[in-house]
């Protein structure tokens, strides 16, 4: 191949990889057009709000994430492989899009910015789910990192907004110290693994943990130690135990409304990334198997055995034995993806809801949900990987709806941590405080609010008939189906001590008396933020009723993801 | 809205006229009971099905088979009362439309649970009904206590919901069906499962917490403070029956599985035993009701576990005349109540004159309660002595004393609770009688009582009747609830034959002995409760020991709460640190001791006896360094280390490395020197337990460093990369010295940007040499130390002028990291 | 050998962080020492080590030894020994300054406003 062909080539992959590429493309326009805004003088009397959400909602039309409804999306690499087009992508990048647009709505309706400074915060917003939306649709890991990057950034300036206050700079100041490191960490593992395997396409290093041949060759250490290390920049941005330290800080010095961006934005991409990750090395795409040899790991206990024979292989740099492992290194680094996930949600999880337990700060009780939820989300992960491991072909429908589950979450979720954020936006406007112990008997004056409040709550604790029950019945599901009994029960279990803080939380605002100096504090539902509040309540509400069009396309969406 | 609510129903004084949806509320209900009746009569199953989210398979199925219905009609006809009764009782309340929602939605949830054939369906009644009945509980919201006991209420049978939904899903992933019929119908699959012992487990903890069985009992008796017509249909008629229909839906399949029979008759027999003793010893109406009902639903699962043919016979008829006589229980309760203000049975008595039809309905409730024929009551217990009767060896005697227990506690409390109210002479069942009750100067006489309506005391009446046409007509209650609700429980049709006279027989014999024996009780109650109370144990039982074990627990888990948040988010950058570190450690050596391979060790074990000099040297040189006090000697194991650092590396062929680590070293030390006594001396600033706990972690990341070496040493590869620079070095960068051609040919571009670190590092040690500090500039310098080293948290004022300067330092260092 | 060295280093990654978790400026200083002592010999070791000759090729052959140390790891090292003398240098003067500006060697005293939990 001369030069001439390589680059006819490339010029042909780009022009049919833009087609695909269309929203993320319309995003980058917006921000361009957003900058132009500021720069020209006398552009700057269109309010920069309007043109980004035209432009998201553009973004969102053209990324269509509809056509689910209709069947899978054929999955396709664009950019010679650096980023999947496929169900998962569609999916994510119509939730952020939507998420985006629902979020610039918010900062209009609870009057966040000044209007000299509008115009930052949306070109902010838009930044970050350009980089989000990049990171749901990473297919190699040095996208990944600079997806990570691009979404991080615009991050940790919205966290050090409110310039006047002290505690948003220390938020923002510890946000991106951690963010650093944890990139940096994740840079490093990043090149083991690509030092190790050869490649950083995700297809391609799955092929190779899958060949057998190669099984005895590849020095494990690294690829563990490099595997160990990505998890880190990943358990940051899910802020996962024990890499979530910066969540509580950055959530309570932040606005509530950036609170709710990081809470759902970053926390769907982030799931996007870890689904992207934990399937990509877990599942070669393309029938990198051979179906009919492989041999079944029915259970933990055979894949350990498989994994110490495979250790030792390596470890000897004898080849003798690799006829027997005829998925390679995949096998355990299956069981090392399961066992590590696992590990970290049940910690995470638990430490979550009892570190929300004795909150008095709204934010900070919210963060700590945050980290719980975090940790419910990623078991399905877990679950299908062990499916994976299970299914003899590794390719079973069972581990792509695992995978849906937690699509269903992060969908539901953004409904319910969107509105709690936007509620403690409301009321910080209008009680001036952000402590629990201030919203003590705002039902008597604002009572619309405090149930909308309250059915989120009932609904992040995941009762039914709400519609963080329908997450939580998606995800225990998936558990049941992937074996992982221990999982399920600590779930349970936390969703038991998850009562306690979100009724302690009800129980202030509709019984305890309101406090005296309290200010008369009236907010009707038929007003700006109300009807804001009520649209983002409803979903939740009403979900119960018809929740098959959202796990079909959530299912559809993760079908090509495992096939 | 009247706001002259003053009492604890909420009452106005004037007594407003109910509008017209008030007063026809209970036609809904009604016409639920209709259709129930109408499918009872005609003996037709129904099974409707709608697709609801096909793509899990969760179909909003319902099947109604004989077990349905049978609760169908009680859930709706007792509905039927309540909604007749409640709107009396809150006449004129402010709240009361937001009651009868609640109410409504219950009963609809409840419906729901006992028809529904769906796992996810029932779970979601299921956990409404729970939800419901906290925002019931917690009606009167005023009360510190009714709120106590409503979240008390949710909490237990909340988890145990969550509990049962795990059951459920694994019953159905071994089913493989959501659906309970197909479930039912593949019992030897579930026998043989492996996941039948925890999905058995987390079902029994869902049905017991919702049914009230000992030890998760204690919620039952506080959620009395709810309004009585609630504790009437929630809390003795209906929800807490939901448990018993789960264990007698899931009956068919699981009967027979050793864990499943033996827990529910262990549990079914101790609740009904400490229920039945406890019920005499309360004074509060209501409580001695809801006691009662925990040892009536104990001795229902008992029946259901013992799973034999008479045995569900028995536990269908008792659940049946015990709804009955139970819910006439506690409207008389509820309007005795509201006519005089008190539910203290240490001041009601003679009730009779003022309320006759009451205690007419109390009186023919409390027969039925004791088993006197011919009421329902007596046909239940019978077919129960029946039951136990014909078991076999231990399990006989063991069982029918716990019924025979159970059922004379049973005639005690109809006695406490429906004879002495009207009948009574005060002082009559007091417990210590030196002890007045609380305000007994203020006893109300007979006439004192308020004027009742009749939607308070209709409904007892009727409920009342019933129970005697369920014993009057035993061949229809036989054919019409009985026979189905066996079929469906036992699935298999059977038909059952019912009558009032066996003949003289055992049953008979014990029945005569329950009723003496519970007279007994009622008139020696102060010798019984005081048997009772002996040594404690019962009362213990009853509700000291598993409400401290609630108490305790939600202490523990609030300590642990704060405990782990104190210790893990205490603001200080330093500790996250610690905790990230350690955690990394421990998963990195996690990952290598489960897979390093220990016989290779051999090979790295081969050593020199010189070249144990300078790892040990570097060893000692380093707990010079930790533990000394005096600077100077720090810096010189300092210079110690470096310098046997070079030495190994003259060693092992790097002699480049060497004399670049003894020039810089001495400069190092050089330095030290200069600078260290412009520095403090070293304090000891942290406690023993924080140097412990550093020590501890340094002590793990200094373990994962050396798995790490272990590992990679003992799987080292050639690198592909060094191949190049041996072949070329010569060839290309006309030099013999590998490493300096690496370093100034290949990689020049990377010794450049080395130079410049140096010399950004040198600009900087300059600049802040020459810096003159304001004593406002300080935080600056912090910021940049903080960046680089502490990590400690330091929000300063960002106005400082030298902030500019501040983001540069540490960058600079940090890329030589 | 391997073993001793391995050994060896984690008790300097260890006696670095160690101390580079003391309150006391000067003994996070002596960490950050250590530590780049611990970061050359970890390269060193992981690298490969080898008794034998130092990669020299002789002017003789074009080839070098038989046995010779990669090195590519000795590169590295160099250019990690020269930088880690910079940032020891860079921060022993920053320590100073700041401990002449706070008038403590307590790194507490520096945190300003920490969380209240």
């Amino acid at each position: 191949m001369n030069l001439l062909e390589l680059f006819t080539d490339l010029l042909g992959n780009t022009e049919s990889s833009l087609r695909l590429f269309l929203p993320e493309l319309i995003l980058c326009g917006t921000i361009l057009v957003l900058l132009a805004l500021r720069i020209f003088s006398g552009l700057d009397k269109i309010p920069s709000w309007i043109v980004a959400l035209a432009g998201s909602g553009l973004a969102l039309y053209y990324a269509a994430p509809w056509v689910l409804l209709e069947g899978t999306v054929k999955s396709q690499e664009i950019f010679t492989g650096m980023l999947l087009y496929d169900g998962v992508t569609v999916f994510f990048r119509g939730l952020l899009l939507f998420f985006a647009i629902l979020f610039i709505l918010l900062t209009r309706v609870t009057e966040l910015v000044q209007s000299e400074d509008d115009a930052d915060i949306a070109t902010l917003v838009l930044g970050a789910t350009l980089g989000m939306c990049l990171m749901a649709s990473a297919n190699h890991l040095l996208m990944i990192f600079m997806a990570v990057e691009m979404a991080s950034v615009p991050s940790y300036v919205m966290a050090g907004m409110l310039k006047s206050r002290r505690r948003s700079s220390e938020a923002a100041l510890k946000y991106s110290v951690y963010g650093a490191g944890t990139a940096g960490v994740m840079l490093y593992g990043i090149s083991l693994i690509a030092g190790v395997v050869g490649s950083c396409h995700l297809p391609t290093i799955a092929a190779s943990l899958a060949d057998p041949s190669l099984a005895s060759q590849l020095p494990t250490m690294p690829l563990v130690l490099g595997g160990l290390m990505l998890a880190v920049g990943l358990a940051f941005k899910l802020s996962a135990v024990p890499f979530h330290f910066w969540c509580p800080d950055v959530f309570e010095g932040a606005p509530a409304e950036v609170g709710g961006f990081l809470s759902v934005a970053s926390k769907a991409a982030a799931m996007a990334l870890l689904v992207r990750v934990a399937v990509g090395f877990a599942a070669p795409a393309g029938g990198g198997v051979d179906v009919a040899s492989s041999e079944p790991i029915v259970a933990p206990v055979v894949a350990t055995a498989a994994f110490a024979s495979q250790v030792e292989g390596a470890v000897t740099l004898t080849a003798a034995d690799t006829a027997a492992e005829p998925d390679g290194l995949l096998g355990s680094v299956r069981y090392f993806i399961v066992v590590l996930i696992a590990l970290v949600s049940a910690i995470t999880c638990t430490f979550g809801n009892l570190a929300a337990y004795g909150q008095t700060n709204i934010k900070r009780l919210l963060a700590y949900s945050t980290i719980a939820h975090a940790g419910y989300m990623m078991m399905p992960v877990a679950a299908a990987i062990h499916i994976l491991g299970e299914a003899a072909a590794g390719y079973s429908a069972a581990a792509g709806d695992a995978v849906a589950s937690v699509l269903l979450y992060t969908a539901i979720y953004l409904f319910m941590n969107l509105g709690a954020f936007a509620i403690v936006a409301i009321l910080r406007n209008n009680v001036g405080s952000e402590e629990i112990r201030d919203y003590a008997g705002l039902v008597q004056t604002s009572p619309g609010l405090v149930i909308c409040f309250a059915l989120i709550l009932f609904s992040l604790i995941g009762l039914p008939p709400l519609a963080g029950f329908v997450g939580k019945y998606a995800i225990f599901y998936a558990l049941v189906e992937g074996n992982l009994i221990s999982l399920l029960i600590v779930g349970g279990l936390n969703t038991a001590v998850s009562l306690f803080f979100y009724l302690r939380v009800i129980k202030v605002m509709t019984i305890d008396p309101p406090p005296e100096d309290r200010g008369p504090v009236s907010l009707s539902l038929i007003s700006l933020p109300g009807i804001y509040v009520t649209l983002i309540t409803a979903p939740v509400l009403l979900l119960i009723i018809q929740w098959d069009g959202l796990v079909r396309m959530a299912q559809a969406a993760c079908r090509a993801l495992v096939q | 809205m009247d706001d002259s609510t003053t009492d604890d129903t909420g009452r106005g004084n004037d007594r407003p006229r109910l509008g017209v949806a008030e007063s026809l509320l209970a036609t809904i209900p009604l016409i639920a009971f209709l259709v129930a009746a109408y499918l009872t009569v005609t003996g037709r199953t129904l099974r409707l099905v709608w697709s609801w989210v096909p793509s899990l398979q969760v179909e909003a199925s319902f099947q109604l088979d004989g077990l349905s219905l049978l609760f169908c009609l009680l859930i709706s006809g007792i509905g039927v009362m309540i909604f007749v009764y409640a709107p009396g009782y809150f006449r004129g309340h402010r709240d009361r439309w937001r009651l009868y929602t609640w109410l409504l939605l219950f009963m609809a949830a409840m419906l729901g649970l006992v028809t529904a054939d769906n796992v996810i369906m029932l779970f979601v009644c299921w956990e409404l009904t729970s939800l419901t009945s906290y925002l019931l509980i917690g009606f009167k919201h005023e009360s510190e206590k009714a709120r106590a006991a409503a979240l008390q209420a949710l909490l237990i049978t909340g988890a145990g919901g969550l509990c049962l939904l795990a059951g459920l899903l694994l019953l159905s992933r071994i089913a493989e069906s959501q659906e309970l019929s197909t479930i039912l119908g593949a019992a030897d699959a579930l026998k043989q499962s492996p996941l039948i012992t925890p999905a058995i487990i987390l079902i029994l903890l869902g049905a017991f917490t919702k049914s009230a069985q000992f030890p998760f009992h204690f919620w039952l008796p506080n959620a009395m403070e709810a309004p009585t017509p609630v504790s009437a249909y929630l809390h003795s008629a209906t929800m807490v029956k939901a448990g018993v229909y789960l264990v007698a839906r899931l009956s068919p399949a699981l009967t027979g599985v050793p864990l499943w029979d033996n827990l529910i008759v262990a549990a079914g027999g101790v609740t009904a035993v400490v229920g039945g003793a406890y019920a005499v010893r309360q004074y509060d109406l209501k409580r001695i009701l809801a006691f009662s009902t925990i040892s009536a639903l104990g001795c229902l699962m008992l029946l259901l576990g013992l799973g034999t043919k008479l045995a569900i016979e028995g536990a269908m008829l008792f659940l049946l005349s015990h709804a009955l006589y139970k819910a006439t229980l506690f409207l008389v309760a509820g309007a005795v109540d509201l006519g005089t203000g008190t539910r203290d049975i240490r001041r009601l008595y003679g009730l009779f004159a003022s309320y006759p039809l009451l205690a007419a309905a109390a009186i023919l409730a409390a027969c039925s309660k004791s088993g006197l024929p011919p009421f329902g009551g007596f046909l239940a217990k019978e077919v129960v002595y029946e039951a136990t009767t014909t078991l076999s060896g231990w399990a006989t005697w063991a069982t029918t004393i716990v019924a025979l227990l159970a059922n004379a506690c049973f005639v005690a409390v109809g006695g406490l609770a429906a004879v002495h109210p009207f009948f009574g002479k005060p002082g009559e069942p007091s417990v210590v009688p030196h002890e007045s009750p609380p305000g007994s100067s203020q006893l109300p006489a007979g006439g004192a009582a308020r004027l009742l309506g009749w939607r308070l005391v209709f409904p007892p009446v009727v409920l009342g009747l019933l129970g005697i046409v369920l014993g009057v007509l035993p061949s229809v209650t036989a054919l019409y609830f009985i026979s189905p609700a066996m079929s469906a429980v036992m699935g298999q049709d059977i038909g059952v034959k019912l009558s009032l006279w066996h003949g003289f027989n055992l049953p008979l014999l014990l029945s005569v002995l329950t009723v003496a024996a519970g007279v007994g009780i009622y008139v020696q109650r102060r010798r019984f409760v005081a048997w009772v109370d002996a040594g404690g144990i019962l009362r213990y039982a009853a509700e000291g020991g598993p409400q401290a074990a609630y108490r305790g627990s939600l202490a523990l888990l609030k300590f642990t709460a704060t405990w782990q948040t104190r210790i893990l988010q205490n603001g200080r950058l330093r500790l996250y640190l610690i905790t990230v570190l350690a955690s990394f450690a421990g998963l990195v050596i996690a990952a290598f001791l489960y897979r390093v391979e220990y016989t290779q060790f051999g090979k790295l074990l081969n050593l020199r006896l010189y070249e144990l000099v300078f790892p040990v040297l570097i060893l000692a040189a380093l707990a010079m360094a930790v533990t000394s006090t005096s600077r100077l000697a720090a810096v010189c194991a300092l210079g110690v280390i470096g310098f046997a650092l070079a030495m190994l590396f003259v060693l092992f062929g790097a002699p480049d490395l060497a004399m670049t680590q003894l020039a810089i070293e001495t400069l190092t030390v050089i330095l030290f020197v200069f600078v260290i006594y412009r520095l403090p001396r070293f304090a000891t600033l942290s406690s023993r337990g924080v140097r412990i706990r550093d020590a501890v972690v340094s002590l793990a990341v200094g373990g994962m460093m050396t798995v790490i070496v272990l590992a990679a040493t003992s799987a080292h590869a050639p690198s592909r990369v060094s191949q190049f620079f041996v072949d070329n070095s010569l060839a290309i960068a006309k030099g013999r010295n590998m490493v300096n051609v690496i370093l100034v040919d290949f990689r020049g571009v990377d010794t450049l940007g080395e130079i410049t670190v140096i010399a950004v590092a040198a600009l900087g040690i300059f600049s802040l040499m020459r810096l003159r500090l304001e004593p406002s500039q300080v935080p600056a310098e912090a910021a940049a130390d903080r960046t680089e080293t502490t990590l400690a948290a330091n929000g300063e004022d960002a106005s400082s002028p030298s902030e500019q300067a501040a983001p540069d330092k540490p960058s600079a260092t940090g890329r030589g990291e | 050998m391997e073993i001793l060295l391995a050994i060896t280093i984690g008790a300097l990654y260890a006696a670095a962080f160690y101390m580079l978790l003391r309150r006391s400026f000067v003994k996070v200083i002596l960490g950050l020492a250590i530590l780049s002592h611990a970061a050359n010999l970890f390269l060193f070791t992981v690298g490969g080590l080898t008794r034998g000759q130092a990669p020299l090729l002789s002017a003789e052959e074009n080839g070098p030894a038989e046995l010779y140390a990669d090195p590519l790891p000795q590169a590295l090292i160099l250019t990690a020994i020269v930088i880690g003398f910079g940032v020891q240098a860079f921060a022993l003067v920053l320590f100073k300054r700041v401990y002449q500006s706070v008038g403590s060697d307590d790194l507490d005293s520096l945190t300003g406003n920490d969380s209240e939990l």
